[in-house]
């Protein structure tokens, strides 16, 4: 109780996500709480942090978070607005403002714009896909809004470790592709467990009436798989790393088609 | 696609030829020496689908080989109309390159675009350029003399005509 009482009182949160440890500062320690307990799991006890972002809380205004989102680079920092945010993110100093109204979901975008930012430098992205841990490997289930992430998710069987249903995070540290836990949620409102593990397959799920598995090969992998990366930047060097990133990843990663249907076996037959 | 492996690289240049067969064209940087002076590292060329009974001697052409994409003329076509082949070459290199076949060809380059100036691929090298080619075939250290030459001509000639009354 006395830590929680300590946490609570502080001004700052680290949360550090891939190994990636940001410093949250805000002056309402309401909303240290808010972040404490939205990335419960995720939060790091370091005192060391390799990025700082300020928090501006503002009243809420007429823009909802509908509106296109921007990220570009201008003047040695990236600008990142949306209706619901505007924030600045300055590599070479480590250092960020984000101005926004008292919700998590608005630094949730944030953060995984600066996510995408960072990893694209370092071979990785994050992709629209659930993954999980089954055996020491990792699977990831990719696809749009309704093509069956959450469900894979949810009919995992228990000795699966669940690192997200909604965006998987791919890091390539030493010329190898893990997956690692997100707390970036989807339908299953629970965030993912804080493990990673060596990606063995992607999966590129398509509902239908027998569960199949067929290898895809090639530009049509690359499509598949491009198709589902998350990237905001207006920006021709970064665009240029997550395309190589992509052609690595699908040369060293068998890319397949996962057709299934949704009950319990179709784990079986994945791993 | 500098610092790719070669696995990669063959991706990226079926992606890309994948695209050019499905929308019809597409853009691209270049990066090599071998067609300088017509085309410059730096450049974008407006690369748009051909097959190749489509395509004559003179055009530039984009193919794929061994993981790479390149950007070269076509020197002569020959083999019927059911079987044709096409013989490159860099207006820079020394020899030609081997045999072009269909599966190969991605498609003609139409335009180069440099420094904000889109103009049409020559389909042909006037006298200077001949002579100049004739030259840097022979040396790279006179290719990366020309190269230097020729961005600082076109940075006065910009500056010229920004000033141009």
């Amino acid at each position: 109780m006395a830590t929680l009482t300590a946490l609570a009182e502080r001004s700052d949160v680290i949360v550090e996500i891939g190994g990636l440890p940001i410093r949250l500062r805000s002056e309402d320690p309401s909303f240290v709480r808010l972040i404490q307990m939205r990335y419960a799991g995720y939060v790091s006890a370091s005192e060391e942090a390799t990025f700082d972002f300020e928090i501006e809380l503002v009243p809420p205004g007429i823009d909802s978070g509908d509106q296109d989102l921007s990220v570009r680079w201008d003047s040695g920092r990236w600008l990142m607005e949306r209706g619901d945010f505007r924030a600045e993110f300055n590599p070479s100093t480590a250092r960020g403002r984000i101005a926004q109204s008292i919700n998590p979901y608005s630094l949730d975008s944030v953060l995984r714009i600066v996510h995408t930012l960072l990893l694209a430098r370092k071979g990785g992205f994050l992709v629209h896909a659930s993954s999980a841990i089954r055996n020491g490997r990792a699977f990831l289930f990719a696809g749009v809004s309704g093509a069956g992430k959450t469900t894979m998710a949810r009919l995992a069987p228990p000795d699966a470790a669940l690192l997200t249903d909604e965006i998987s995070y791919v890091t390539r540290p030493d010329g190898r592709y893990f997956a690692v836990g997100t707390p970036f949620f989807g339908e299953l409102a629970r965030a993912g467990e804080n493990l990673r593990a060596p990606i063995e397959c992607v999966y590129l799920l398509a509902k239908g009436l027998e569960n199949k598995i067929e290898p895809i090969m090639g530009a049509e992998a690359v499509r598949g798989l491009l198709g589902n990366i998350l990237f905001f930047a207006q920006d021709a060097e970064f665009v240029k790393l997550v395309f190589d990133a992509a052609f690595d990843f699908v040369s060293r990663v068998p890319v397949r088609r996962l057709t299934f249907v949704p009950d319990r076996r179709i784990w079986e037959l994945v791993v | 696609m500098n610092g790719l492996t070669e696995a990669a690289n063959t991706l990226a240049c079926e992606l890309i030829g994948e695209t050019v067969r499905t929308f019809g064209g597409a853009r691209l940087g270049v990066c090599g020496t071998s067609m300088v002076p017509a085309i410059r590292p730096g450049d974008l060329v407006s690369v748009e689908r051909a097959g190749l009974s489509e395509v004559s001697p003179g055009e530039i052409v984009v193919f794929r080989r061994c993981g790479r994409l390149i950007v070269h003329r076509v020197v002569v076509k020959f083999g019927g109309r059911a079987d044709p082949f096409l013989v490159t070459r860099g207006d820079r290199t020394r020899r030609d390159d081997g045999l072009v076949s269909s599966p190969e060809l991605i498609g003609r380059v139409t335009h180069i675009k440099r420094n904000h100036r889109r103009v049409p691929a020559p389909s042909r090298l006037n006298l200077t350029e001949h002579m100049i080619c004739r030259l840097l075939r022979f040396s790279d250290r006179a290719t990366c003399f020309y190269l230097r030459l020729a961005v600082r001509w076109d940075e006065l000639f910009s500056v010229r005509t920004v000033w141009r009354p």
